[in-house]
């Protein structure tokens, strides 16, 4: 069997035992590199190819033991480990309850004082921004734990970015009187400001999780 | 004394010892553990990186990437946790050889 019809039964029996996403592609990478070490060293040691790729294959393991040996190892793992989608779902989750949590007790709270509507605007615009400081750390977390593949990465920047940057607290010019201004709540509109929480958003979301992806290269 | 010290402490043990010493690769850490224990440990070669992808998992490794002769390569360092983690077996490994050889001693007397 050639090297490479190796890792793809290794690859098969990864999916076999529910070994997929970063955790598998990574370690085919290491056991390529392990496979093709092994084989030339072998050939510098005198072995011709194909006793050199016999005793390789050999050394390195069956498949089988090989996708066991992941498995365990995986099992091992604490449970944000094993089941990185489900976990940051349910994390996100929490995340926009205790946002809105914090933004209705702030509303409320604000309502209730019934502060000069120059102070309202203020705290309102303060509070807004609650949200999407609580995400980005949310986010900064997920980019460089490196838990998820790109697709799930992709997915969760953008939901944040949609959920994070919009305003909730929102203040209705058109009750305000001169003294108080009258508070609602719900999801606001895109602006500018939105737009630039955007921006920040996926700036940071790309430069945590790029540079652990990018492979530095070094000429030998 | 951890209860999976018999199952992957091993080559868990002999690892983070390598790594205390310094940064390595998978194949340079499997080539040296069995050149220095004189292939007294015969566990699957590549066995040793899902161990390796969990210790990084519990930051008691860290990891840097290269890519050399055109293939991908991760070098392994020891973090403080890992240390720590080393500390620990070492402790249960010495413990673990002390009792068999008490238990030998007294087998001895016994006879």
């Amino acid at each position: 069997m050639q090297p490479e019809n190796q890792i793809e039964a290794i690859r098969l029996e990864l999916k076999r035992n529910g070994i997929k996403g970063n955790y598998a592609e990574d370690l085919i990478e290491e056991w390529k590199d392990h496979l093709a070490s092994q084989i030339e060293e072998l050939l510098h040691s005198g072995y011709d190819e194909d006793n050199a790729q016999r005793i390789a294959r050999e050394k390195l393991g069956s498949p089988n033991s090989l996708a066991k040996a992941a498995k365990i190892q995986k099992e091992k793992s604490s449970w944000y480990d094993k089941y990185p989608l489900l976990a940051s779902s349910i994390s996100g989750l929490l995340i926009i309850l205790l946002s809105l949590g914090s933004l209705a007790a702030a509303g409320f709270y604000l309502t209730n004082k019934q502060f000069a509507a120059s102070t309202t605007t203020l705290a309102t615009s303060l509070f807004n921004l609650l949200p999407w400081i609580i995400g980005l750390l949310w986010l900064t977390h997920q980019a460089r734990q490196q838990l998820l593949n790109r697709k799930s990465f992709a997915c969760s920047t953008t939901l944040a970015c949609l959920f994070l940057c919009s305003s909730f607290l929102k203040i209705d010019h058109s009750i305000s009187t001169n003294t108080y201004a009258q508070l609602s709540f719900g999801i606001g509109y895109f602006s500018f400001f939105s737009g630039s929480k955007v921006f920040v958003t996926l700036l940071l979301s790309l430069y945590f999780y790029i540079p652990n992806r990018i492979e530095q290269t070094t000429s030998h | 004394m951890p209860r999976d010290l018999f199952i992957d402490g091993v080559p868990e043990l002999l690892m983070l010892r390598l790594l205390a010493r310094k940064e390595m690769y998978g194949y340079e850490l499997v080539s040296e553990i069995s050149k220095r224990s004189n292939n007294v440990f015969t566990f699957g070669e590549g066995c040793i990186y899902p161990i390796l992808h969990r210790l990084v998992r519990q930051k008691e490794l860290s990891v840097r990437k290269d890519t050399v002769s055109g293939r991908s390569r991760r070098y392994y360092k020891l973090t403080k946790l890992g240390t720590k983690r080393l500390t620990t077996l070492e402790t249960s490994w010495s413990n673990v050889s002390r009792g068999v050889e008490s238990f030998g001693k007294e087998l001895g007397h016994a006879t």
